[in-house]
């Protein structure tokens, strides 16, 4: 067993300095930068780097993090100025200098950790979950393989709010649903078993909802689900546009 | 963005909290302005590339003068096509800029003072520019 295991070899390690954007509302009036230097692996992920700060160096560094894996979202940062998570960005992908930041546009709770009361309050406006009141067929309700497919890109947000908070027009306006809201209004609307999607596309026409999207397609660089969410919103807007129009 | 929003921000209450109420209510503006700026961006792609390419390459800039513009102005046709060529220009550009007015003046009187006059400066050129296509005389020209 031991044997097997890879063995960190001294030759692939390399120094690395982090550069993290601190915060600390009881003692400090700004944000301010601190440096630290690691040692890591090329395949190491940022998060790892974090980590090694903070149980080795620094244990005040805040950040969340919860599955490591992708999978959570809690751990959506600015990475060399992009939005990214953590823990799927390797450190031989960032270079030997790394910025790491909170995301923009929330107001920062404490170093990496922000306040996303707003975004999920948005996520909230939208009903983000199943509504059907009529009656269930005796088993289930079916859906063609078509069907589901039409849906099937923005089921896989994971809220890291990544995308919401690259958006030029959610920067410039915090009333701005933005993007990760429409995905999760998009798995519901076309999804053929679900009957609110007037409310839902009533709440997005308006001037903070779909329409302030510019079509940036920053939201889409920044997803780390690959969803294509700009083309997303342009569906909801499309259907939108056919609702009031057609 | 500006930079008092990303640093100076920072660790202060964000307004806002509850989204549940849009704002200003139903309106169907927003649909229509966002079908009106793809519409009109198709038509100007044409009328553009058109007034462009034939009068300023094809005939030249070296022989646009008045009397090309009376030959041409002549035929109804040519007015109204360079009427819509304005009109969808200056509506599309005004649209264009009213979304940047709303995205970065975010003070609600000084909005409104910045929309008034981009408003008027745009519309007036506009009624401007088509009362000059409609009421052209090549008198003026011809007689001198």
């Amino acid at each position: 067993m031991a044997e097997s295991r890879r063995k960190p070899t001294e030759a692939g390690r390399s120094k690395v300095r982090i550069r993290v954007l601190r915060y600390n509302p009881d003692t400090d009036k700004q944000p301010a930068y601190r440096d630290y230097t690691v040692s890591v692996e090329p395949t190491d992920r940022v998060l790892d780097a974090l980590n090694a700060i903070k149980w080795y160096q620094d244990g005040s560094v805040t950040y969340r993090r919860s599955c490591a894996h992708g999978v959570c979202g809690s751990d959506a940062m600015r990475i060399n100025g992009v939005n990214r998570l953590a823990c799927k960005v390797l450190m031989r992908d960032v270079g030997a200098e790394v910025v790491i930041e909170p995301l923009m546009g929330f107001r920062i709770i404490k170093d990496l950790v922000v306040d996303m009361e707003s975004f999920f309050a948005q996520y909230r406006s939208v009903l983000p979950y199943f509504v059907n009141d009529s009656r269930p067929p005796e088993r289930e309700r079916l859906q063609s393989i078509e069907e589901r497919e039409r849906f099937d890109d923005t089921t896989k947000c994971i809220l890291c709010a990544a995308c919401t908070t690259s958006c030029p027009s959610f920067w410039a306006n915090e009333e701005f649903v933005g993007p990760a809201t429409i995905v999760n209004a998009h798995r519901f609307v076309f999804d053929s078993r679900d009957d609110a999607a007037a409310p839902r596309l009533e709440r997005l026409n308006g001037r903070e909802g779909v329409w302030r999207c510019r079509t940036v397609f920053n939201c889409t660089e920044a997803c780390p689900r690959d969803i294509r969410i700009t083309q997303a919103i342009g569906e909801v807007k499309k259907a939108i546009m056919y609702g009031q129009i057609a | 963005m500006s930079t008092e929003e990303s640093t100076a921000g920072r660790g202060e209450a964000r307004p806002g909290g509850g989204y549940d109420v849009p704002r200003g209510g139903r309106s169907n503006f927003e649909v229509w302005s966002w079908v009106f700026m793809r519409v009109s961006g198709v038509i100007l792609i044409f009328l553009s590339v058109y007034h462009l390419v034939w009068w300023n390459l094809v005939v030249g800039v070296e022989h646009l003068d008045s009397e090309l513009v009376i030959d041409r102005w002549a035929n109804p046709l040519y007015r109204l096509l360079n009427i819509a060529l304005l009109t969808f220009a200056m509506l599309h550009g005004l649209n264009g800029a009213r979304y940047s007015i709303e995205d970065y003046v975010r003070k609600p009187g000084l909005q409104l003072a910045v929309k008034g006059v981009v408003y008027t400066i745009v519309i007036g050129s506009l009624i401007f520019g088509i009362f000059a296509l409609l009421t052209f005389d090549p008198s003026i020209l011809t007689n001198r």
